[in-house]
């Protein structure tokens, strides 16, 4: 499986002067926890997850005004979004962060997290333990999944 | 006496380890006077992804979520917690089966879970990672389920403990750690 086929959400940007309460509008209404942040020529600059808005701006009296690039993360480790999936591990483990964001041909496509691919674990999990369970809860994803055979 | 959002939220028990295996973290309760921005230092003091805040009406979560919502309505630390926190959580009882917990914070898109004990108090928050571990602790992985743990950075060694069936059989030694 290719990395970005397991992205579960869809890309959100925001750019690096934007206001904390911007970015959280963003994360709000597209229910992501993290959004790309970009320059104005949309050079991506860092991440900002909704985890950095509770620590490093509403934990410290940051107000809702504040930039975003005040809090965000500038380390910005990227993959191929064509990528085996599973290279994803290593990298997630290599550098200790919970979200990856995919490029194609330079551009950020989308942002893979740990819990996209917990959520093909889970999938599998609920196969082989509760195919039923698994059906109701992951029904779009159970339709081309054979079920897990007996063991 | 079972809180009232038990009656309408308790995840149904099943076959798997129940809930009460994990090491659960703390469920840190604040008073209705509570700032957001005490509330936030609250989480990254106990390192808690989520908070209970016990409102006369009932028990509510302050989650991360609920935080970065509070921000986008441009409301400010010193903003009453319990305005954007969320009512009526979803509770799981530490009987129910881990992967009914984890399947129910994936179909309603939290990372957390406040977890009661048979008389309905709650005993300790459940993340979305610590599910993982238990889960994971009990399962014959492959190798890829290997490499995942790794990913996660959990430890090889299981972290899942036996408890005693009964009242009130809960975590009492349950430490402190990182949920992020």
């Amino acid at each position: 499986m290719q990395a970005i086929d397991a992205v579960r959400k869809p890309l959100a940007v925001v750019s690096a002067a934007a206001t904390l309460q911007e970015a959280a509008e963003q994360m709000d209404e597209k229910a992501v926890g993290a959004l790309l942040v970009v320059v104005e020529d949309g050079t991506p600059v860092g991440i900002v997850t909704d985890r950095d808005i509770v620590v490093r701006a509403v934990a410290h009296a940051i107000p809702p005004d504040a930039r975003v690039d005040a809090v965000m993360s500038r380390e910005l480790v990227t993959m191929e979004a064509t990528a085996d999936l599973r290279s994803a591990f290593g990298i997630f483990r290599e550098h200790a962060i919970r979200r990856l964001p995919l490029s194609d041909d330079g551009d950020i496509v989308g942002i893979l997290t740990v819990d996209d691919l917990f959520v093909d674990l889970v999938a599998d999990l609920a196969d082989l333990v509760r195919p039923v369970t698994g059906q109701v809860i992951f029904g779009h994803r159970e339709v081309n999944r054979p079920l897990a055979a007996a063991p | 006496m079972t809180h009232p959002a038990l009656e309408r939220h308790v995840v149904p028990g099943g076959p798997l380890a129940p809930v009460g295996v994990a090491e659960l973290g703390p469920a840190v309760e604040l008073p209705t006077t509570s700032t957001l921005g005490e509330a936030a230092a609250v989480m990254v003091e106990r390192r808690v992804p989520a908070v209970l805040i016990a409102a006369p009406r009932g028990l509510s979560i302050l989650a991360e979520r609920d935080v970065v919502a509070g921000v986008a309505a441009n409301l400010d630390g010193r903003t009453l917690a319990v305005r954007v926190a969320t009512p009526d959580p979803v509770m799981v009882s530490e009987d129910s089966p881990l992967l009914d917990a984890v399947l129910t914070m994936l179909r309603r898109d939290v990372r957390a879970l406040p977890v009661c004990n048979g008389h309905g108090a709650v005993v300790g928050l459940l993340s979305l990672r610590q599910a993982l571990e238990a889960v994971l602790a009990g399962v014959d992985v492959p190798s890829w389920l290997g490499a995942f743990r790794g990913a996660l950075r959990i430890s090889v060694t299981p972290v899942v403990r036996h408890v005693e069936p009964g009242p009130g059989a809960g975590n009492p030694d349950r430490s402190e750690r990182s949920w992020s």
